[in-house]
């Protein structure tokens, strides 16, 4: 009876190993494969509808036409100018405006009396929502490159500023008297403690704040200028070039990926002390 | 002269809406240089904030602090701290740690490292240097808050509770050291602590302290001799004084709960 038992167990045993060695097993055990399942799968289920003839091609055009477009408008040249406008307005704008964020958010976090005096309007302001501020901007700035860099910089600079004054304010106390016990001034307790402290949540807002720079920012070239990836988007969809919007969609998005991870690594490099864990053992 | 003397020192935190806290009522207290000085008090007696007014970190609502017969409340007269909760810095190695002070007074990076590396010596932690505080168990990190506070060379190191969170065999390896440090560097350490048998293992004399608001109720002479090791704990001597100290600490509360 023991024996039959033993025996049985083996047999379960030597099942599970098996198992373990199936591909769909292996499919999901290692991450690497795992993690590229779902956005082929998306792929190749897009491009099965768009050769299905449900949908007409200028409809939604299959990724290999994209990809093909995409490629096309590279080599060609045609492409380019747009980029590198958007990535300049872009870069500039987001750079302006969340270091005038954070050089705020560190006065209203570390002083009553800025706080004091900026929180109102400040709060005020950043109800506003930044798109609505277009035609006025175009207005008071101009059709040049002022107002879209400007435009850019506002998400930035509300993004940054309420991080980094949520950053500063979470500063342990503890943390501050034993700087001073050590000898710290002010300053110092500013430069070592304080932006070591919030630097976290100022990334953080980094991540959230480019992205809603770019939507500014296409909103902008779309609404006024003849240059950039909005304008181009805009305009071959004018053309019912749709393969050429899509292709314009995917620079777009590519950007916003590069500038995520260009942050990522920023963290990984200034933040190598606060390593984010994973939860679940998976 | 002594190194330290604490006069008549009162400390009441105001508070609108429960009325106001006496924490210290005329703390009188002189240390001598080189002198480890155990206070001992139950728990929320003003330990810590004695030790915080001392280190300038707080303001005495009245009193007086004298250092070497001059009297100076500010943070000038360096004293460094050891936090019962560590207080490391989490962004900065372990080196890094033990560097700030030396940094805040601006010594070069060179002579920091050299400091840094006498000190990380001084209390084990070689081949930790460039671990961070959240990569170390508890007794190393408050080892690292020892070397840290003595690599700023303070005229006083002020202790809190600093072995309260490591279990007992722990506690009592890192007492061990603490003296060895101590008789190696020639400090003045002032020593809070609610563990009996501690204040009187490290210390010349143990200031045993009244419940809230606090007074110091008696300094009791601890004439163990020194080098003291883990044996000590055994002698009849040690036993003498432990019972003495003990009977101090039950009246405080008693008095307490009445």
């Amino acid at each position: 009876m023991d024996n039959a038992n033993e025996f049985l167990l083996q047999e379960e045993y030597r099942t599970r190993l098996k198992l373990k060695k199936l591909p769909f097993n292996l499919f999901l055990t290692n991450r690497k494969i795992r993690k590229i399942i779902s956005p082929i799968g998306i792929i190749i289920l897009w491009e099965i509808i768009s050769h299905s003839g449900q949908v007409a091609p200028y409809i939604l055009p299959a990724p290999t036409i994209i990809a093909r477009t995409l490629i096309n408008l590279l080599v060609s040249g045609e492409l380019l100018p747009h980029i590198y406008i958007s990535l300049m307005r872009s870069l500039i704008g987001f750079a302006l405006g969340s270091i005038l964020g954070i050089i705020l958010g560190i006065g209203i976090g570390w002083s009553k009396l800025v706080e004091d005096i900026v929180d109102i309007p400040v709060q005020v302001l950043r109800a506003v929502p930044k798109s609505a501020l277009i035609p006025l901007i175009i207005i008071w700035l101009g059709l040049g490159e002022t107002s879209k860099i400007f435009l850019v910089a506002l998400p930035g600079f509300f993004m940054t500023l309420i991080n980094t004054i949520t950053g500063v304010k979470s500063v342990d106390i503890l943390m501050v008297k034993a700087a001073r016990s050590l000898g710290a001034k002010d300053r110092q307790i500013l430069r070592e403690v304080v932006i070591p402290t919030a630097l976290p949540m100022i990334f953080a807002s980094f991540r959230l704040g480019i992205v809603v720079s770019l939507v500014l920012l296409i909103i902008a070239e779309m609404v006024a200028a003849n240059h950039g990836l909005g304008y181009f988007i805009l305009d071959s969809q004018r053309l019912w070039n749709i393969d050429k919007v899509f292709a314009g969609i995917t620079v777009i998005s590519f950007l916003g990926f590069i500038f995520d991870r260009i942050v990522l690594l920023m963290e990984k490099i200034f933040l190598g002390w606060h390593k984010g864990k994973s939860i679940s053992g998976l | 002269m002594f190194k330290l003397e604490i006069r008549k020192l009162i400390k009441i935190f105001e508070d609108l809406k429960r009325g106001n806290i006496s924490v210290l009522a005329g703390i009188d207290l002189a240390i001598k240089d080189k002198e480890f000085i155990s206070i001992l008090g139950p728990s929320g007696c003003g330990k810590t904030t004695l030790l915080q007014i001392i280190a300038g970190l707080e303001q005495p609502t009245d009193g007086e602090i004298l250092f070497q017969g001059k009297n100076n409340n500010s943070l000038d007269k360096k004293c460094g701290i050891v936090f019962q909760e560590y207080a490391l810095f989490p962004w900065l190695t372990v080196s890094g740690n033990i560097e700030f002070g030396p940094k805040m007074r601006g010594i070069s990076k060179k002579e920091r490292k050299q400091i840094a590396q006498y000190y990380i010596e001084l209390v084990g932690l070689q081949g930790f240097e460039d671990h961070y505080p959240h990569e170390i168990s508890g007794g190393m990190r408050q080892r690292v808050a020892i070397a840290r506070a003595l690599a700023n060379d303070p005229d006083i190191l002020l202790m809190d509770e600093p072995f309260a969170a490591v279990d007992a065999q722990l506690r009592e390896i890192l007492q061990q050291e603490l003296l060895k440090i101590w008789q190696q560097m020639e400090k003045t350490i002032l020593f809070v602590t609610h563990n009996i048998d501690e204040a009187i293992f490290l210390g010349d004399r143990v200031a045993v302290m009244t419940a809230r608001p606090a007074r110091i109720k008696e300094v009791v002479q601890v004439d163990l001799p020194r080098p003291r090791q883990k044996e000590i704990r055994v002698n009849p001597e040690f036993y003498k004084l432990e019972g003495y100290v003990r009977k101090l600490v039950w009246e405080e509360a008693e008095s307490f709960r009445e």
